[in-house]
This record gives structure tokens, sequence and C-alpha cells, in this order.
């Protein structure tokens, strides 16, 4: 096993512990939430993510269900953004130098906040593009006829929104996982 | 850096072809798919590191001004480099396995100095530079200009996508 991620209370903010790649071996301590966690999905090195006792989650429709279901929600990612969770899981084993550009891979806590994101959105939004940036940043891209969206998560703990819909509608800034305008955000995002 | 000082801006080397002109063409070397999306034929974000447009990751010690290697995201001046000194660059830019040769990006330098600060349409938020030295004297780098966010550069580098162009390479020589 590659990873694994944990959810969390509100299932919006996943920890990635276990077995880190390769890249990360140094270290001793895996980056674990502040929160308590439960309900862990796994990765596996082919990259394949999968419920704990379950082989194949996107037979159906992916969910996490706490074991103590009264306190922990339930999170539900619909199979079409399948390949965009492998994508970007598929991050956390960039080597070093990975476009021979310099490139560094993107910090576990990174990859485990833009997973939290994507978990939120795959509620609503429409599967965005992914990409990947060398000096470590992530990010999720939606264009429309009236509109765009690019949401980029920094490895300094930055979030990046540059967002607009007609006229009214712009949401631009840096903001970090707590003061992301969420509502705004999605408002935009669900007309893309 | 102002505006005037940007377009009179030449490195101190003696071969250097001095300032880039607005309607120069500049040239950015792209790889096959860190850059370049060959499925989309389009550049990705990657092919401009916003970090390294403002120096983000660069301590101040390391940030050099000397001609050619400076600091900034490296461009081409196509007047300036040989079509077939461009093509020698790209392929030994893709080396990596599994990494291919892409087609060149190019953009007129002044329509990078147009990007501008959507609030404040006369605040231009990229620079180009002359940045030629002996050996590469066609070097150029561009940068943000200081005192915008990064949510600006990145929003710069959604405009650079859309105005860098896909040049077939050159044949090169021999």
């Amino acid at each position: 096993m590659l990873l694994d991620a944990v959810a969390s209370p509100d299932s919006t903010v996943p920890a990635l512990v276990a077995t880190l790649p390769a890249r990360n071996r140094g270290i001793s301590e895996p980056w674990v939430p502040s929160r308590e966690s439960s309900s862990r999905i796994n990765s596996t090195s082919s990259g394949s993510f999968a419920l704990c006792g379950l082989s194949d989650p996107f037979d159906r429709d992916f969910s996490i269900t706490g074991a103590q279901p009264v306190a922990w929600s339930t999170l539900t990612i619909a199979r079409a953004f399948r390949p965009a969770v492998e994508r970007l899981l598929s991050y956390t084993r960039l080597p070093e130098n990975w476009d021979n550009d310099g490139g560094q891979a993107p910090r576990l806590s990174t990859v485990a906040k833009a997973f939290g994101f994507l978990a939120e959105i795959a509620q609503y939004a429409k599967v965005p593009r992914l990409f990947v940036v060398g000096d470590g940043e992530i990010g999720f891209s939606w264009e429309g006829a009236s509109g765009y969206a690019q949401v980029s998560f920094h490895d300094d703990s930055e979030i990046v929104v540059l967002a607009k819909f007609g006229d009214d509608l712009n949401v631009r800034g840096v903001f970090n996982y707590d003061s992301l305008p969420r509502d705004k955000v999605a408002q935009i995002i669900k007309q893309l | 850096m102002t505006s005037q000082e940007e377009s009179r801006h030449r490195c101190p080397c003696s071969d250097s072809p001095g300032p880039v002109a607005d309607e120069e063409e500049v040239v950015r070397l792209l790889r096959d798919p860190e850059s370049f999306d060959s499925k989309s034929g389009a550049l990705t974000e990657n092919a401009f590191k916003t970090s390294r447009m403002m120096r983000t990751k660069i301590k101040p010690a390391e940030r050099s001004e000397v001609c050619g290697d400076s600091w900034g995201e490296s461009l081409q001046r196509s007047a300036i480099t040989s079509g077939a000194k461009l093509a020698e660059m790209a392929h030994n830019f893709a080396r990596k396995p599994n990494q291919k040769i892409a087609p060149l990006a190019v953009a007129k330098a002044g329509e990078i100095r147009a990007i501008r600060h959507e609030e404040k349409s006369q605040e231009q938020l990229l620079i180009v530079l002359d940045d030629g030295c002996d050996g590469d004297p066609g070097h150029t780098v561009m940068r943000a200009r200081d005192g915008h966010d990064r949510s600006y550069v990145q929003e710069a580098r959604r405009q650079l996508l859309k105005i860098f162009r896909l040049k077939p390479l050159p044949l090169a020589e021999g």
C-alpha cells in the first residue's frame, strides 16, 4: 500500500498517512491531521482507490462511512471522478526533478488538501482538469463559455483562486484552507 | 522597474544584443508531456512556474543577476537565436526517458508586457528583460513585477497560456 487517505469528521480534509512514497522515506513521521480521524480509504501503488474491505469501490459510487455514524459524515464521490482522484494521487509518486527542470513533487499535505477539495466539489461540479507544476502546485481548472475557475494548492499552504462567471461573479485571491470562500467558489464552479 | 527602464534594460555583456523590443518574438522551450500536452495540443501550467517568476523559492543570496543566469523564466529571442540553435536546445531540453520534443511556444514581447492587472489596467504584471551572454546572446528572462500577490501572477500565467502560440520546431543543422 502506498497511501492511505483518512476522512476527517467533516469529510472535507483527508489526511495522508501510512507508507510514504520512496522520495519521502527520510521523513520519520508521516503527516497527520490535526483533527481526529476515522474511516480510511486505501490507495494502492497501482493507483486504484478502494475502501477497506472492498476491492473496487468504483464498481459503485465511492463512499466512506465512519465507524461512528452519528458523529461522522459520509463522503460520496461520483465514479466519473475516479480518473481525477487517481491522477491526483499519482502526484505523490513524482520523483525529484520529475520534469527535468528541477521539478519537485507536491507535498503530501498539499495533496491531502487538494483531495479534500476534490471530494467537496465532486458533489456538485463537473470533473476538472488537473495540473501539477514543478514548484509543488496542484491545480484544478474549469473553462466555460461564460467563465472560468482555477483553484491551486501550493506547498506553502496558500490556495489561489481565480474564478469568474459573467459580469457579476468574481473571486480572486490567496487563501488558506479555512478562509477559502467555498460558497462563492461553488457558485461559480457549478455553472461551468 | 518601470516600463521605460524595462524597455531600456540591457545586460552588461559585451555581446548583449540590447533591450528586448515589444515587436520581438520570444520563444519558450517545452517538454512533452511536462509542459506541453500533445493530446490537447496545448501548453500546460508547468510551462511557467509562478514561483520562478516571483522568485519565491529562490533565496535572496541565490538570486543571480549575472547575464545568462539571472532569475525568472527563460525565453529566447528568435531574432537572435538561430532556428538551428533553437532546434538543438529543444532536443537537449527533452532528453529524459519518456520525454518527447515539443513544438516551440512563441509570443511577442509586447503581448507579454500587455498583460495587465484586472482592476488597475495601467499596471503591467510581467516584464521581459535582456539576459544575453556569451554563448547565449538570445537569452531573455520573464519575471513578475514586484508588488503583486500570487493570484495576479497566476492570472498572468493564465493569460500566457493563451498568448503563446505553437510553432513547429525548425530543422536542426546536419
